[in-house]
C-alpha cells in the first residue's frame, strides 16, 4: 500500500504540529473580554478618531472595559448603538443623530478678498496669515482641510466654501475639530429647525464691503421669532435649536436670506 | 469561537487535513509520475541523440559527478557521451559532451544552467568550436 | 460580481495592493513565463480559496495559519506535478517559482482576508478576479521588460534590427525599475491624491 506511507508521515506531522500549537495556545493565552470583539464588530470601522480614541479597536476596548460610555462613538448608527447597549448589558440609550453644518455662505461671488496668496493652499496655513485671505475674518476659507479630514466623504468644496452632504455625514465631529476658523458645527438631524449660515461678528455697515452674504445684525429675525429662539449677539444672529420650532418666520424676514432649514427642514441635500 | 480552540479540535483538524491532503497528493502523483518519468527520459534521449548520432545509449558508468553513456548502433560502439557539471557563475552548469571512438569531441550540449540571460546564457547558442582540441580521455 | 472585478484593476494584487512582488520580478523576463506563472497562481488561488472557504467553520482559529498553508501547499504540489507532466518546457522555465507559489503573499492574504469569512462561491470569484489581476499585472510588466530587454514579445521579434535590446531590463535591476515606473504611471493616471 504505497498510499499508506505518505498518509502516515503527513498524519504524524499534523499530529505533532497540532500538539505544539495546542500547547502554545494554552501557554501563551491572552485573556480578552468577549464583549470587546462584539462591540468592535458593531463600530463603523472608519477609525475617524471622533471618539477620542486611537481608532475603533481602541474605542471598543475602552467601552468593554468601562472606560468609555456606550455612546462613545459619535459616528455610530442608532441600531448599532442599541446592540452595543445589549452587549454591555446597559439600558438602551437613544442616540441623537447629528450632522455637520457650515456656518458660512460666503461663496466666491459673494465674499471679498483681502489678498491673494500664491503658496500653500490649506485652510490652516492661510488662516495663520492675518486670519485668512477673505476680508471677513470669520469666513470659511474653502481650501478643503475639512474635506481631507472627513473619513466618510461627506464634505466637498463648492464655489469657494465647504458643503456638507448630510446623507453621508455621520456626525463624528472630526471636521469641526479640524476647521481652523471653527466654521463647522454639529446640528441634530432629526429635528425641524433653522440655523444661521454666517459666523461674522462684524458690524452691519462694514458687511457691505466684506461679504454680501454676511449677517448684518439687523435683528429682524430676533423680532420675528415668537419663541425666543433667535438672539443677536455681537452683530451675529444665533438660533437655539432646543427652542426653535421650525416655523421659519426668521428665515422669511432675513434680508440677506442666510437663515436656512436644518435637519428635517433642510431644503437641499447639502448644508 | 473559543469552544473551537480546544486541544482535541486543533490536533484533530490538522491531522484530518494532513490525511486528506496526503491521499489527494498520492493519487495525483500516481497519475502523473509515469508521464513525468517519460518526459525526463525523452528529454535525455533527445540530448543524447543531438550530441552523437546513434540508435541507442547504454549507461557505462555512473557516479555522483559524472555519467558516461555508450552510444551504439546495433552492437558496435560508435561513441560515448559524458555528462558532468562544473560550477558556473549562477550555479552548476550541466554539460553533455559527445566523444567519438577516436577520442575527438563531436558536440557539446548544455543541459542545465543558471546563467544570466543575455550574458552567460548565450553559451547555449554556441555549438562545437571546431578549434577545440580534444583531450584523450581514459574511459573505464 | 464585484468580488470578481475588484481584483482586476481597482484592487489589483500587484499594482495596487503590492502583494506577490517576488514572482512579479522573477518571472516577468518573458511574457510566456508571466502568463504561465499568473495562470498557475490563479488556479491555486481559486482552489485554495474554495477549500478554505468550505472549511472555514471547522478550522479552529489558533491553527488556521498551519491549516491554510497545508491546503495551499497541496494545490501547489498538484499544479507542479501536472505542469511537469503535461507542460514540461513551461515547468522548466518557471523552475523553482512554481513551488514558491506556496508562499506567494496573495494566496495567503486572500485566504485570511476573504475566504475565511465568505461563502464558497464568493471566494471562488474573489480568487478568480485576484488571479486574473495578478496575470494581467505580470503580463504588463513582462511586456515592458521583454520588448525593451530582448526586442521580442512572446518570443516573436517586434523591434527592428536597428534596436539594440537593453539587456538590463531582463536583469533584476531592470525588473525593479520597470515595476517602479509602471506603478508611477498608474498613480499618475489615477490622478494621485484627490484635491477638494
Amino acid at each position: 500500500m504505497e498510499i499508506l506511507i505518505p498518509v502516515i508521515v503527513l498524519g504524524l506531522i499534523g499530529l505533532v504540529m497540532g500538539s505544539i500549537l495546542a500547547v502554545a495556545s494554552k501557554v501563551f493565552q491572552v485573556e480578552t473580554d468577549p464583549r470587546e470583539e462584539k462591540v468592535s464588530a458593531l463600530l463603523p470601522g472608519a477609525n475617524c478618531g471622533g471618539c477620542g480614541f486611537a481608532g475603533c479597536a481602541a474605542c471598543a476596548a475602552a467601552i468593554a472595559k468601562g472606560d468609555a460610555p456606550v455612546a462613545a462613538c459619535p459616528g455610530i448608527s442608532a441600531e448599532a448603538l442599541k446592540e452595543i447597549c445589549a452587549v454591555m448589558g446597559v439600558n438602551e440609550q437613544e442616540k441623537t443623530p447629528m450632522a455637520a453644518f457650515v456656518q458660512c455662505n460666503g461663496q466666491l461671488d459673494k465674499a471679498n478678498f483681502r489678498y491673494f496668496f500664491d503658496g500653500s493652499k490649506t485652510c490652516a496655513d492661510i488662516a495663520a496669515l492675518q486670519q485668512g485671505d477673505k476680508l471677513c475674518a470669520y469666513a470659511c476659507l474653502g481650501y478643503g482641510d475639512c474635506v481631507q479630514a472627513c473619513n466618510f466623504g461627506a464634505l466637498s468644496i463648492e464655489n469657494g466654501i465647504a458643503k456638507v452632504h448630510t446623507a453621508d455625514c455621520v456626525g463624528c465631529g472630526v471636521c469641526v475639530k479640524t476647521c481652523p476658523k471653527q466654521v463647522l458645527a454639529l446640528m441634530p438631524k432629526n429635528i425641524e429647525a433653522y440655523a444661521v449660515k454666517c459666523s461674522s461678528k462684524d458690524k452691519g455697515a462694514a458687511m457691505k464691503e466684506i461679504c454680501s452674504a454676511g449677517c448684518i445684525g439687523c435683528k429682524l429675525c430676533e423680532k420675528a421669532c415668537a419663541f425666543g429662539a433667535v438672539k443677536v449677539e455681537n452683530n451675529l444672529a444665533k438660533i437655539d435649536t432646543q427652542k426653535c420650532t421650525g416655523c421659519g418666520a426668521c428665515a422669511e424676514k432675513c434680508p440677506k436670506h442666510i437663515i436656512v432649514g436644518i435637519g428635517k427642514k433642510q431644503m437641499s441635500s447639502a448644508s | 469561537m473559543d469552544k473551537q480552540n480546544t486541544v482535541f479540535r486543533m490536533i484533530f483538524t490538522l491531522v484530518a487535513i494532513a490525511v486528506v491532503v496526503s491521499v489527494a497528493l498520492a493519487f495525483v502523483n500516481a497519475k502523473t509520475e509515469p508521464v513525468i518519468l517519460q518526459n525526463n527520459e525523452n528529454q535525455l534521449q533527445e540530448s543524447l541523440k543531438s550530441v552523437i548520432r546513434a540508435e541507442k545509449f547504454e549507461i557505462l558508468s555512473e557516479t555522483e559527478q559524472e555519467t558516461v553513456y555508450a552510444a551504439k548502433n546495433g552492437e558496435t560502439v560508435v561513441g560515448y557521451c559524458v555528462v558532468n557539471s562544473q560550477k558556473g557563475y549562477g550555479g552548476d552548469v550541466k554539460v553533455m559532451t559527445g566523444v567519438d571512438t577516436d577520442g575527438k569531441v563531436t558536440a557539446i550540449e548544455i543541459l542545465e544552467h543558471a546563467e544570466t540571460p543575455g550574458l552567460g546564457a548565450n553559451a547555449e547558442k554556441m555549438r562545437l568550436n571546431p578549434n577545440l582540441q580534444a583531450k584523450q580521455k581514459k574511459l573505464v | 460580481m464585484n468580488n470578481f472585478t475588484k481584483g482586476l484593476f481597482k484592487e489589483n494584487p500587484v499594482l495596487v495592493l503590492l502583494l506577490g512582488m517576488c514572482p512579479s520580478l522573477a518571472t516577468t523576463t518573458s511574457v510566456i513565463n508571466a502568463i504561465g506563472m499568473g495562470l498557475s497562481a490563479m488556479v491555486v488561488l481559486i482552489c485554495s480559496n474554495a477549500v478554505i472557504s468550505a472549511l472555514r467553520k471547522c478550522i479552529p482559529s489558533k491553527v488556521r495559519i498551519a491549516a491554510y498553508i497545508v491546503i495551499i501547499a497541496t494545490f501547489v504540489t498538484i499544479v507542479d506535478m501536472l505542469l511537469k507532466a503535461y507542460m514540461f518546457s513551461l515547468s522548466k522555465s518557471l523552475g523553482v517559482f512554481i513551488p514558491l507559489i506556496v508562499v506567494n503573499c496573495i494566496i495567503l492574504a486572500r485566504a485570511e482576508a476573504f475566504a475565511s469569512k465568505n461563502t464558497v462561491w464568493q471566494s471562488v470569484l474573489d480568487g478568480a478576479g485576484m488571479g486574473l489581476g495578478f496575470t494581467i499585472a505580470l503580463v504588463i510588466i513582462a511586456t515592458v521588460r521583454e520588448i525593451l530587454g530582448a526586442g521580442t514579445w512572446c518570443g516573436l521579434p517586434v523591434t527592428t534590427s536597428g534596436y539594440q535590446p537593453a539587456l538590463m531590463f531582463i536583469l533584476p535591476a531592470g525588473g525593479f525599475l520597470s515595476l517602479g515606473l509602471i506603478l508611477a504611471a498608474i498613480n499618475l493616471i489615477k490622478g494621485g491624491k484627490k484635491h477638494e
